[in-house]
């Protein structure tokens, strides 16, 4: 079934729509004109438009010429003969295949269209040969002439092509000539002319042997150039004309005559047989697809028919020699070959037309390239690779392709197809390596996941500006370093393990709770601690009490130790009377145990009828000298009250600064006496027991009596290398008595004497006939201190039990902590 | 002996030390305002008294009474200590506090010139050669016991050396090893640790026989005051 092409989308359709089943574009243009002849026309035209490349064209469909196009020698040929010269076209049993077309029996347009063919499917326009023989300037050949004669004369009238007709009418009825017809139909009927179809090749090719007896010989020819080529020829410049491609140099052919080739040089470029029509760039060894692409503009709106009948046996030799000389180059071949599978991408919409319709030269040379149609078919449906700079879409595509001969299109499809075949069997000889399952279990992740194919991002980049706009795979202007790229962000996740994680929690918590005020916790009101607290008092308050409310319960009193027997001695060598300086440095709370350390020494020296000096470098120590001095006197019945028995000088100031200066002149530093009565009795230092006292080395006897080590050691640094040879006796508590015994201790001796805590005054009262207040405590120290000791280790094996309890299971031993 | 055998002013304190001695052991039971209380009302009486003190002991006699009463001579010689202790009234002030600081740099320097003087005559040399002398022929052979104090000062200087290298901090620095003192320094210092454990089990317990001692007279007060209420 015969099909039609549409000129919207370019897609086949059933010739018997009017409209096209995919675009619903009118497959069959409206006839509006009035004159019938013209409607013919224009309905030939539109037919010859619509139908496939593959049939042929009656030549009386090609497109009116314009006048300006109309060679000399055809309107000499109309007027001289009063017909077209189309009217002498040979008939059409003499005309080219082509030029006849296959059309349906009800198409009597295109019966009517059917006409000789100007010349066979060579693609050769008649003008072109027109030129050439013009610039040749030699007689055409007899096969040439005679069937331009045969052509114009011997073809019937219903073979002769509408605009012929036309013309014909026109001079003979002198009518004005006719409007020219749209440049877009006749264009379309040239162009559709200009497509060789097989089918019309083959028809033809019986046609081309009737076609030669028509064409009028050599010396016909050459009265037959056109005269508008002659008159450019005439008026053009004396350059040279431009060199011919090859397929017009040819030894048939005749020398081109100086003056032809002067008038020639003229003529515009796009008629000049120079620049042929979709020839030249198909002829020179670089193909380029711009050349390519130009020929639809280059191409003329009205192009001459292929009026000039060829000679069958010379076309095919011309045709074979010219291209045959064709040497594309492989890079041209690759940049030539199209996809055939997807006509929308390719710029040439080179249609590989089936072997059975293409042209026989065309086959000949098909196969000595060594490529069978056949072969050429299925390599058709190979993708074809194509660089083309342009891309067109699927309209223009067709139009192109409809423009182009038939023999422009296979050329570089059936050369594409040749490089495909060789990938394709490099291809299929390559196989997947298999690897290993070790090996396989080895490959990175990277290798194993699919990854796109890498392609250059510069082939992807559209240029939007400039000249090259809408180009694609342009170098930037400007280099890479210059654009401004957003720096790659890199991400690091750091891998943390649920331990760290859970520690980094807890460390968080706790710097955070840093600064919140933990609530206190409201105390109990009575808690473990207390009752243990108020326990251990109750424990030592009934071994305390329980002696002191019983009385003597007959603790052992302590050995009288040296250093207690020392200061008894000491006490004993005292002169009747002797000044005796007594620092009293201890604390009110310690007052009890000093009460009764010292009541025994100082009631020995009450005895001795000693005369009291009363110092203290603490501000409380004159009022406990004081008291220790009434408590002794009420405990032991003496009678010490005013300072002829005793002074009380007072307060020391100034420290250890204080006590170096009393040490070096003590008059100054206490020049006064507390315990005086009269102002008189102050100045013990002028009237009293202490006028004879210089310096304490004056002393008979110094004694210290301290609660504190560091007292006592300030004593000894400070006062002791001032009293030379006077003894110094130290009364110290329990507390004091580690730090303080290397004084008595050491050799030599700075502390002729030492009496500690309790135990010493029980010790030394017991060395004396009276009994004093330290026996008394005795019972309860003794009953204390054990009690105490007994205190101590309950709790503390207590504590062990209470820490290793937790730890302990049963079955085993001893927890390590 | 009954509160009526007690004159005005020894039974107010008696009847005020009793109470305040209740109050102060009333900590037994944990801190609480009574204890507190008799805390308080001891400093402040604490602090009156050595207000009066200095007052008649050292700023009466020794500043007013030279100046006011004393000759040219006294009045010179109390001119120096007079300007320090007037400068040193303006330590109070935080504006005018640096004016008290030439008083306080004298006493600071005395003092401490006092103190190292002191210690360094009064205990280093004759704790020194005391510790020498324990190996005194002469005083090993007056006494009888002569292997007994030769041990005796054996320890002892066994265990003034160990101390002191137990409170010797200087450390070297050692290849693939932290900086640390030496291992036979480390023994020693580990006896010195021994000897300073037991000086401070001795003054723990000099401390407690102390307090103790301290709980036996005051509960002695207690018996006896209350005996003392009893009519007999």
């Amino acid at each position: 079934m015969d099909e039609v092409r549409c000129p919207m989308c370019g897609k086949l359709n059933p010739e018997e729509l009017d409209t096209c089943q995919y675009c619903q574009a009118r497959l069959k243009p409206l006839n509006i004109s009035s004159a019938p002849e013209e409607d013919a026309e224009i309905t030939s035209s539109s037919a010859s438009f619509n139908e496939t490349p593959s049939q042929k064209k009656p030549p009386d469909q090609t497109p009116a010429l314009p006048e300006w196009l109309q060679p000399d020698w055809l309107q000499s040929l109309r007027q001289g003969s009063g017909t077209d010269e189309l009217g002498e076209i040979e008939p059409e049993d003499q005309l080219p295949d082509w030029s006849s077309q296959e059309v349906d029996p009800g198409d009597q347009e295109t019966e009517s269209a059917e006409s000789s063919a100007p010349e066979d499917s060579s693609e050769k326009p008649d003008w072109l040969e027109g030129l050439r023989a013009a610039n040749q300037a030699e007689p055409e050949t007899p096969s040439e002439q005679d069937s331009e004669s045969t052509y114009s004369e011997e073809m019937p009238e219903d073979e002769i092509p509408d605009w012929l007709q036309r013309i014909r009418a026109r001079q003979s009825s002198d009518e004005p000539e006719l409007p020219l017809e749209e440049p877009d139909a006749e264009s379309a009927e040239f162009l559709a002319k200009l497509r060789m179809s097989p089918d019309a090749d083959e028809t033809d090719s019986s046609e081309q042997a009737d076609a030669e007896e028509a064409q009028p010989g050599p010396d016909e020819e050459d009265s037959q150039v056109p005269d508008w080529l002659a008159e450019y020829a005439e008026s053009g410049t004396e350059s040279t004309p431009p060199e011919l491609p090859d397929w017009l140099k040819s030894d048939e052919l005749p020398a081109e005559p100086e003056d032809e080739e002067d008038s020639l040089a003229e003529f515009p470029s796009r008629m000049t047989p120079s620049q042929p029509p979709f020839t030249e760039p198909f002829l020179e060894e670089d193909i380029e697809l711009e050349s390519a692409t130009e020929l639809p503009a280059e191409t003329p709106p009205d192009k001459p028919p292929f009026t000039e009948p060829v000679d069958e046996e010379e076309a095919e030799g011309e045709i074979a020699d010219w291209l045959a000389d064709l040497e594309i180059p492989a890079e041209q071949e690759e940049m030539t070959s199209l996809p055939v599978e997807d006509e929308e991408k390719t710029s040439f919409a080179f249609e590989a037309e089936p072997a059975e319709d293409q042209p026989d030269w065309l086959q000949d040379i098909e196969i000595k390239d060594g490529i069978s149609p056949k072969e050429d078919e299925q390599d058709q449906d190979s993708e074809l690779e194509v660089v083309a700079p342009f891309t067109l879409d699927e309209e223009s595509a067709d139009l192109i392709q409809e423009e182009l001969p038939d023999w422009i299109k296979e050329i570089p499809a059936t050369e594409a197809q040749t490089e495909a075949e060789p990938s394709e069997e490099a291809a299929g000889e390559l196989e997947p390596a298999e690897l290993p399952t070790w090996l396989e279990s080895m490959r990175p992740i990277e290798s194993v996941a699919p990854s796109a194919p890498a392609s250059d991002e510069l082939d992807q980049i559209v240029e939007s500006s400039g000249p090259l706009a809408g180009l694609q795979g342009i170098l930037p202007a400007e280099p890479e370093i210059a654009r401004e790229m957003k720096s790659p962000v890199y991400t690091v996740k750091l891998q943390v393990s649920e331990n760290q994680q859970s520690l980094a929690s807890r460390l968080a918590e706790m710097v955070k709770s840093e600064g919140i005020a933990a609530p206190i916790p409201r105390a109990p009101t009575i808690s473990s601690q207390a009752v243990v607290r108020i326990t251990i008092f109750l424990i030592l308050l009934v071994s305390v009490v329980w002696p002191l409310y019983t009385g003597d319960l007959g603790a052992p009193a302590p050995e009288l130790s040296p250093e207690v027997l020392d200061a008894q001695l000491l006490i004993n060598a005292l002169p009747d009377g002797g000044n005796v300086l007594l620092a009293i440095d201890y604390q009110p709370a310690y007052s009890g145990e000093m009460n009764a350390t010292t009541a025994s020494l100082l009631d020995h020296l009450m005895i001795k009828g000693a005369y009291l000096t009363l110092v203290s470098t603490s501000t409380t120590g004159p009022a406990q000298a004081e008291q220790l001095v009434r408590y002794v006197n009420n405990q032991m019945g003496h009678q010490y009250r005013d300072t002829s028995q005793y002074a009380n000088l007072g307060y020391i100031g100034g420290g250890l600064s204080g006590l170096r200066s009393f040490a070096q002149s003590p008059q100054q530093i206490m020049p006064y006496a507390l315990n005086a009565s009269t102002a008189d009795e102050s100045t013990v230092w002028i009237d009293g027991r202490l006028s004879n006292i210089q310096a304490l080395s004056d002393f008979a006897l110094t004694v210290v009596i301290s609660d504190s080590p560091e007292t006592a050691r300030n004593w000894i640094e400070q006062v002791g290398p001032a009293l030379e040879d006077t003894p110094l006796l130290l009364v110290v508590s329990a507390q004091a008595e580690p730090l303080v015994r290397p004084y008595y201790e050491g050799y030599p001796k700075q502390a002729k004497g030492l009496v500690v805590g309790l135990s010493g005054g029980v010790a030394y009262e017991s060395s004396m006939p009276r009994p004093g207040i330290a026996r008394r405590y005795w019972d309860a120290y003794s009953y204390g201190i054990p009690t105490a000791v007994f205190l101590i280790l309950i709790g503390g094996l207590v504590n062990i039990v209470l820490a290793y309890l937790p730890t302990l299971k049963p079955g085993q031993g001893r927890a390590k902590r | 002996m009954s509160l009526a055998d007690l004159s005005l002013t020894d039974m107010l304190g008696s009847i005020i030390g009793f109470f305040l001695t209740l109050m102060v052991f009333s900590y037994a039971f944990g801190d609480n305002a009574m204890f507190r209380t008799a805390i308080h009302i001891f400093i402040g009486v604490a602090s009156g008294y050595a207000a009066v003190v200095a007052w008649y002991n050292v700023i009466w006699p020794q500043l007013i009474i030279p100046m006011v009463f004393g000759t040219q001579a006294d009045r010179i010689d109390i001119l120096f200590p007079s300007v320090l202790g007037v400068l040193l009234l303006f330590k109070a002030s935080p504006r005018l506090s640096p004016l008290g600081n030439p008083a306080v740099a004298y006493l600071v320097g005395v003092g401490a010139a006092t103190a190292i003087g002191g210690a360094i005559l009064g205990t280093i040399f004759p704790q020194s050669l005391a510790s020498i002398n324990l190996f005194d022929q002469q005083n090993l052979q007056q006494g009888g016991e002569y292997v007994i104090q030769l041990a005796k000062g054996s320890v002892v200087l066994i265990g003034s050396l160990a101390t002191l290298a137990y409170f010797h901090f200087g450390a070297r620095q050692y290849p693939n090893q932290p900086a640390g003192r030496p291992k036979w320094l480390e023994g020693l210092a580990w006896i010195g640790q021994i000897f300073i454990a037991i000086a401070l089990g001795s003054l723990f317990a000099g401390i407690f026989a102390a307090t103790l001692t301290a709980l036996i007279e005051r509960v002695d007060f207690i018996i006896d005051f209350i005996f003392a209420l009893i009519p007999s």
